[in-house]
């Protein structure tokens, strides 16, 4: 078994909300991401997956938990401690549009993390700066530019640059490819998968989109309302997925299949208010096989089979017999 | 689809005015739309779809814009009428959802309000009267609640609600048409599933036509009866929806299918691309248009290829000269079986 990178305990992300309360936008979430592994963090908006990773980062500060990086607590690092860890933790964003700043040469922009988390000179630089930019296909001249000459896809690139600047072991690829058309996204995905095998990368790969995913994950995370819900290897997810909130999300997937188009929904109903979850399981009300004990009691998550988890009290996968009898 | 048709667009331009030059941004295109159907009108940013769609009801006239060619709807051509006359055609007889509700919508007015107004703008009833309605309306679109939902205001519905309440205003006046631009976009998959469910819904009820504008092929496969392919301002392959999507004839449309990772199926290591970008800039070539990015580009490529029946059932036409066992050779390699 590999080792985990990146190991997060009940780590709790909360916003203040009306009247004083708080909403959690965390729920205690334990996850580990295992080094040189993809793993994908699908749900739906506002169900924490950009928290979670932010919170990883601690561009968002948990309120409680921790996060285990390389031995040490994240939580805890402050100061050039912090700073200097971060240039082990990038990410890259959504939008190529408004995450670069449109004054300054690209060259500059890529540089930053470099000078600032790694302290090398400006020589050192401008030379990893030329490199990289070659090595997601922009070319070194691309330095000398400023954001508004590039598109959409070549901005990702730029990102992704500047997220690699300072050879990071882990980075978080939040909707890294969702702003991008169809065409332009498939020739980013194949270089993230290049540089992930090439670098040894680990990555979070946080997106909305199953098919894509799918193409670059090892493994999946599913959360909803604050929660992980299930985690499996890609293939045991998308062939069986384990909690039914799983299962509606992979067949409201459109498919390009020849044949009948389908015209029923397959889940009814809308994410509840987070400042308001329901009791017991918070995925009950919108659940088709939600009995009484899901409204009585929460499901923890539990592993059904080796590396495969789900906080569901009827998985649709039967759990394996020496796991299941210590629950 | 033998159905009559409801809307004939003939050689329609729209170019705008942009520093440097006239953008081409629709560039002489022909598409009917029939009676009951939902044409997908699909491609990327900056092909011209929803410009092409926002000049058939007149939403991007301007001293900026140039448009020409015909749009024929109940025997008046669209492109030639005067605002006033599209005002009486819009919301009634031809009617648009956009993609982001919460901009379409007014912020000040509650959901009831704005539906029932849009009912008031073009029909002889009471307020009682087009409230009564437009919360049948609000029912109709799949909303549990709709007296609630009638007295909130935008914000303080969720994206598929406010989705919904967009296809209820569209819904108020019982168009002909219904312009859906990216309605699903912003959603996500659990909700955009039950708002197609709605918009097929709609279609089969009222016997309405839909022309839906999507970048998404996996929304085109879900409610498309058929399906016209855009690039560079052009229809470059247009017909039934299992003919565009699973016997794609074009090399736009076979790397377009083939850029889309599955959710079944082999996982591919690395996805079939088109090499490039779209065409952005004001330069056009003379001949086709993807031949600058086409993996098969040949000597005929050099001259405008006419969109025309080349291969297979009437009604399937694509815009690209190659021989058939070339195209062949193309699906094989953009990973289209």
């Amino acid at each position: 078994m590999t080792a985990a990178l990146i190991q997060a305990r009940e780590l709790r992300v909360e916003y203040p909300g009306r009247a004083g309360g708080r909403v959690r936008a965390l729920r205690d979430v334990d996850l580990d991401i295992l080094q040189g592994e993809t793993l994908g963090l699908v749900g739906e908006s506002g169900c924490g997956k950009s928290t979670l990773g932010r919170a990883l980062l601690r561009v968002i500060e948990p309120a409680s938990g921790r996060i285990e990086f390389d031995g040490t607590d994240l939580t805890r690092l402050r100061g050039r401690r912090l700073r200097r860890t971060r240039a082990e933790l990038q990410m890259v964003f959504q939008d190529p549009f408004g995450s670069l700043n449109p004054r300054r040469r690209i060259a500059d922009i890529v540089a930053e993390p470099l000078l600032r988390a790694r302290g090398a000179t400006r020589a050192e630089a401008a030379k990893a700066v030329a490199e990289l930019l070659d090595l997601v296909g922009l070319g070194a001249e691309a330095g000398g530019r400023r954001p508004h000459e590039f598109s959409g896809g070549q901005r990702q690139r730029i990102g992704i640059a500047r997220a690699l600047a300072s050879s990071p072991q882990f980075v978080v690829a939040d909707e890294a490819v969702s702003a991008l058309d169809v065409s332009i996204q498939a020739q980013v995905l194949n270089l993230l998968s290049d540089l992930v095998r090439d670098r040894g990368l680990t990555m979070l790969f946080i997106s909305h989109d199953l098919g894509v995913v799918r193409h670059i994950a090892d493994r999946i995370a599913v959360m909803y309302l604050g929660q992980i819900i299930e985690v499996a290897s890609r293939d045991d997810f998308f062939d069986a997925p384990a909690h039914p909130y799983s299962r509606a999300l992979l067949s409201s997937v459109p498919v390009l299949r020849p044949g009948e188009t389908r015209q029923q929904a397959v889940l009814e109903g809308e994410l509840p208010d987070p400042a308001n979850p329901p009791e017991g399981c918070l995925f009950r009300t919108r659940c088709p096989i939600a009995t009484e004990r899901c409204r009585t009691h929460a499901p923890e998550l539990r592993e059904i089979a080796p590396g495969r988890s789900v906080r569901c009290h009827l998985p649709l996968v039967p759990s394996e017999q020496h796991l299941a009898s210590s629950d | 689809m033998t159905s009559a048709p409801v809307l004939e667009v003939r050689d329609l331009r729209v170019q705008f005015d942009v520093p440097g030059g006239r953008l081409p941004a629709v560039d002489g295109v022909d598409l009917t739309l029939h009676r009951g159907e939902v044409l997908a009108l699909v491609g990327e940013s900056g092909s011209g779809k929803s410009a092409l769609s926002m000049s058939l009801v007149g939403l991007n006239r301007g001293p900026r814009t140039h448009i020409s060619g015909a749009a024929t709807f109940k025997g008046s051509d669209l492109i030639a009428a005067s605002e006033r006359e599209l005002r009486g055609v819009r919301g009634k007889d031809i009617a648009v959802v956009f993609q982001d509700a919460l901009a379409a919508l007014n912020p000040l007015h509650r959901a009831g309000a704005q539906v029932s107004e849009m009912i008031r703008a073009h029909r002889d009833m009471t307020r009682g009267q087009a409230m009564d309605r437009a919360v049948e309306l609000l029912g109709e679109v799949g909303i549990a609640g709709p007296d609630r939902t009638a007295r909130a205001y935008p914000h303080q519905l969720s994206g598929g609600m406010r989705q919904r309440v967009m296809i209820a205003m569209g819904l108020a006046n019982d168009p002909a048409v219904l312009i859906a631009d990216e309605p699903t976009t912003a959603l996500d998959v659990t909700i955009q599933a039950q708002v197609l469910a709605v918009l097929k819904r709609v279609q089969r009820d009222h016997g309405t036509s839909v022309l839906l504008i999507t970048h998404d092929l996996g929304v085109v496969a879900e409610v498309a009866d058929r399906v016209a392919v855009m690039y560079a301002g052009r229809i470059v392959e247009q017909g039934l929806r299992e003919e565009v999507l699973f016997q794609p004839q074009h090399p736009y449309t076979m790397g377009l299918l083939g850029s889309v990772p599955p959710i079944d199926g082999p996982v591919v290591r690395r996805l079939p691309t088109i090499a490039g970008s779209p065409l952005t800039g004001l330069e056009r070539p003379s001949g086709c248009a993807f031949a600058p990015r086409c993996p098969f580009v040949h000597d005929a490529c050099s001259e405008r290829p006419v969109l025309r029946q080349r291969h297979g059932e009437d009604g399937h036409l694509d815009a690209c000269v190659l021989p058939s066992p070339a195209r062949a050779t193309a699906r094989s390699l953009g990973g289209i079986s």
